[in-house]
């Protein structure tokens, strides 16, 4: 397991992400305009942070615009006649060079917003100048990657069938999209942190290096796009358009990550506003108790660590359950489609004497006197402590209609960790309604009824 | 005056092969309590796949085939459907069955199929809490009706399974409540002691008999017992998971299954029938012929040679029809074999599946607790450096 960063944190963060409203590239200018700092004194560390959230949030765009059907934002237009035809198989050369595309013009001329884990390079990070020669050479050998994606692509440009993608590809990748500009928007925030602490104007009362906390942030939310980004690839099935796009996302995010940790790096050595030296090794060491702060910091690392830790394997969690329920979706489907499922109440003949699907333990969720089925017949005990009510409720377990194509979850919907028989039918009668007013209304009383456990 | 109430003692012996078929339908109605039982005294019960028993397959005396596949599905099978039975009744907690057994659950449930087909089951259920008692430790049986599976309402065997459900019930209304919070509070020190057994040195104590109990508990502001807290809900998310694969094992396999014990449940009655009456009729054979040859050896009359001879012939032919009805009983068994052995194929990628499943989730959240067991500890020295 890999050791996360060490910096403080107030704990786990998983509230509802912001989702990317817009696409297009004038938000992303916006966010860029306002978020960097005009000051020329800021520290390599900020100015990489910048550029790495920069460079997710665009990639968030062409995710979404991906998602949403637009044009491929990584291959080059297609070549067409001025009579504005269908595009010429790009395989066959042409006479006239074609137009680049913008998005071209991006991996070529911002050569500084991208960095590539694809060279897997171990940097060795050196105290004295540490980030900027890091992420130079990562946004250097981003770049290539991508601009290798990019010629891929060119070349595969018609070797694919014009097909769309399905609603769970498209929803997959937009919540792909979604995290990577949440990732983008934390990288942003601890950019804008530590350049407000080094300029003096952040407070840094508790101790901690500067930036601490909205770091912790960003690496969680790195974690998260990735986790995302890896769930988008699965739904992928191996269509090579939204392929592209997630290598290219995984490329930004495995740069973001390299200039945020030469960042955290930088912020623990530098310290709350002094310089790192010998005499400060030597006061957190004070065994003479004058100074708690070397046994809170190592606490506070720790702490650091394990929410990190958390983080991780809930997501690997969140991610087999996630398994298990498409692997359930997808079994109800074809039991659907493939026999003549009897949901009625009825005893069923010989003929028929086991539909598909059907578990015979009864009705569950619902207490015996709630369940028309079940005989209410009380009998005492002999002592009369218990009440017999019944038979087993009986009848067949809960199958919803067809699960529906787009299996998203919306954002606000709580973990289904720790839901009871209840909650948990509740959740997969969501998960499968089609009809979106049904299926809303089911949400909302399954939101009503965690709340209420 | 001997021959005849030999003879008659054998035509007794002949006509009494009749076997007994179960016709009745209704089962043991599962119990809910009367007074709705308090949150905090709801304890979550843990449930283990039940042990196949798959040492009982090589020493089966050939009465009904065993297949280890399908024994292995089953362990799962039923467990869970014990989850289900006990999550109905509103009487517990969280229900979830487990891969692996832990001492830091409030109660653990462990069976052991000894016996099962589709017209018998025979298992052996122990239960225990985290404080070492014993709740139950009984074997439960139940044999099928045949309108258990021409109206398909319940499990056919649910009769067994509201029988432990009761059973509990029962366990657990004759605790005090004291004794339930005990319970509760003795799992959650288990299961620090699990991840940092430094920072519950002393809070724990066991006696000769294997009981614990609680010495002292931490502080609420204890700092290593605040990181475990979160690390326990950790814990439910893994137990979740699990459950959830299981979800899937369970619906996966139960068409297949259910089908198997309608199949075999006729083949299992024609085969102990079979068994029974070839037995009867050898038995009965044996003694004709043992007592026709004792008979005629004592007899001096032409009459008393005749009925001896005839009583010799008689057990000839009753040992005869006692080895046909074994060959019979061998085309039963032929049958189930066949039966078993094709619902084994058919689920084994299932079992392969669910294994491979728990394997690796377990491998993930030992990893994970090597980890925070390091976290912890060092957590833990660092809070003794500080004090």
């Amino acid at each position: 397991m890999p050791s996360p960063p060490s910096s403080s944190s107030s704990g786990r963060e998983t509230g509802p992400r912001e989702p990317q409203t817009s696409g297009d590239e004038t938000t992303s200018s916006d966010q860029r305009e306002t978020s960097r700092p005009g000051a020329p004194g800021d520290s390599a560390s900020s100015e990489d942070l910048i550029n790495a959230g920069e460079a997710l949030l665009e990639t968030a765009s062409d995710l979404t615009r991906g998602g949403q059907g637009a044009d491929d934002p990584l291959l080059p237009e297609p070549m067409s006649d001025a009579s504005g035809g269908e595009p010429e198989d790009a395989l066959i050369p042409e006479s006239e060079p074609t137009q680049p595309a913008d998005e071209e013009t991006f991996f070529e001329t911002d050569s500084a917003s991208t960095s590539s884990a694809a060279t897997e390079t171990e940097t060795e990070v050196d105290p004295s100048d540490s980030s900027s020669a890091a992420s130079a050479e990562a946004s250097a050998a981003g770049n290539a990657a991508a601009e290798e994606a990019l010629n891929q692509s060119g070349e595969m440009g018609g070797s694919y069938e014009d097909e769309p993608l399905t609603a769970g590809q498209q929803a997959a990748l937009e919540a792909a999209a979604d995290a990577v500009a949440a990732a983008g928007e934390a990288l942003l925030r601890a950019a804008d942190e530590i350049s407000d602490a080094e300029q003096g104007s952040a407070s840094m009362g508790n101790g901690d290096p500067p930036g601490s906390e909205s770091m912790s942030e960003a690496q969680i939310a790195l974690i998260l796009a990735r986790a995302a980004l890896d769930n988008a690839a699965a739904s992928n099935d191996g269509d090579p358009r939204s392929g592209q796009w997630i290598d290219a996302a995984n490329a930004s995010i495995e740069s973001a990550s390299e200039a945020l940790a030469g960042a955290v790096q930088a912020a623990m050595m530098e310290g709350p506003g002094t310089d790192y030296d010998a005499s400060d090794s030597a006061q957190t060491a004070d065994v003479t108790g004058s100074g708690h702060s070397g046994p809170d910091a190592r606490i506070a690392e720790l702490d650091a660590e394990l929410d990190a830790s958390i983080v991780v394997f809930e997501t690997d969690m969140q991610s087999a359950r996630e398994r298990a329920a498409a692997a359930l979706t997808g079994r109800t489907m074809t039991a659907v489609a493939g026999s003549s499922l009897d949901v009625d109440e009825t005893s069923i003949g010989q003929e028929d004497r086991l539909p598909e699907g059907t578990a015979s333990v009864g009705t569950p969720g619902m207490a015996p006197d709630e369940n028309p089925d079940v005989e209410a017949t009380n009998v005492e005990d002999s002592d009369g402590e218990y009440a017999e009510t019944g038979r087993t409720p009986d009848g067949k377990r809960f199958e919803g209609p067809p699960p529906t194509e787009d299996p998203e979850i919306p954002e606000d919907i709580p973990s289904p960790q720790g839901d009871d028989i209840v909650a948990k039918q509740l959740r997969e009668a969501a998960m499968a309604e089609q009809d979106p007013d049904l299926k809303a209304k089911l949400w909302e009383e399954y939101k009503r009824y965690k709340a209420g456990l | 005056m001997q021959l005849s109430w030999l003879l008659l003692g054998s035509l007794t012996l002949l006509t009494s092969c009749a076997t007994t078929e179960v016709v009745t339908t209704a089962s043991q109605p599962v119990m809910i309590a009367e007074t709705p039982i308090d949150d905090e005294l709801r304890l979550d019960v843990m449930i283990l796949p039940f042990d196949p028993s798959l040492e009982r397959i090589e020493t089966a005396e050939g009465d009904i085939p065993i297949s280890a596949e399908v024994r292995r599905a089953e362990s799962r099978y039923q467990a869970y459907h014990l989850k289900e039975t006990l999550e109905q009744t509103g009487n517990w907690g969280v229900v979830r069955v487990i891969p692996s057994p832990a001492s830091f659950q409030p109660l653990l449930v462990e069976a052991k199929i000894l016996d099962s087909d589709g017209e018998n089951l025979r298992i052996s259920v122990r239960t225990v809490d985290a404080a070492g008692s014993v709740w139950i430790d009984k074997e439960y049986s139940d044999s099928a009706s045949k309108y258990a599976y021409q109206s398909v309402r319940e499990d056919p065997f649910q009769d067994i399974y509201n029988q432990i459900a009761n059973d509990l019930l029962k366990a657990h209304q004759a605790r005090a409540t004291s004794s339930i919070t005990n319970i509760q509070n003795v799992a959650r020190l288990k299961f620090a002691a699990d991840l940092s057994p430094e920072s519950v040195s002393g809070y724990l104590q066991t006696d000769r008999r294997g009981r614990v109990t609680i010495a002292q508990l931490p502080a609420e502001n204890d700092i290593v017992m605040q990181r475990i807290s979160r690390l326990r809900e950790q814990e439910n998310l893994f137990v979740d998971t699990m459950d959830d694969y299981y979800l899937n094992f369970y619906r996966d396999v139960k068409p297949s299954y259910d089908e198997w014990r309608y199949a075999t449940y006729d083949e299992a009655v024609r085969l102990r029938q079979m068994q029974k009456q070839a037995r009867n009729r050898l038995l009965a054979g044996a003694a004709l012929i043992a007592g026709g040859v004792y008979a005629g050896s004592q007899s001096d009359t032409w009459a008393g040679d005749a009925a001896a001879a005839g009583a010799v012939v008689g057990g000839i032919g009753a040992v005869k029809s006692g080895m046909d009805r074994y060959k019979q009983a061998e085309i039963h068994e032929q049958a189930l074999a066949e039966l078993t052995q094709s619902l084994g194929m058919e689920i084994e990628p299932n079992v392969l599946q669910i294994e491979g499943q728990s394997i690796e989730l377990e491998g993930t959240i030992d990893s994970q607790y090597n980890q925070w067991r390091r976290i912890l500890k060092e957590i833990y020295a660092a809070d003794q450096g500080n004090q």
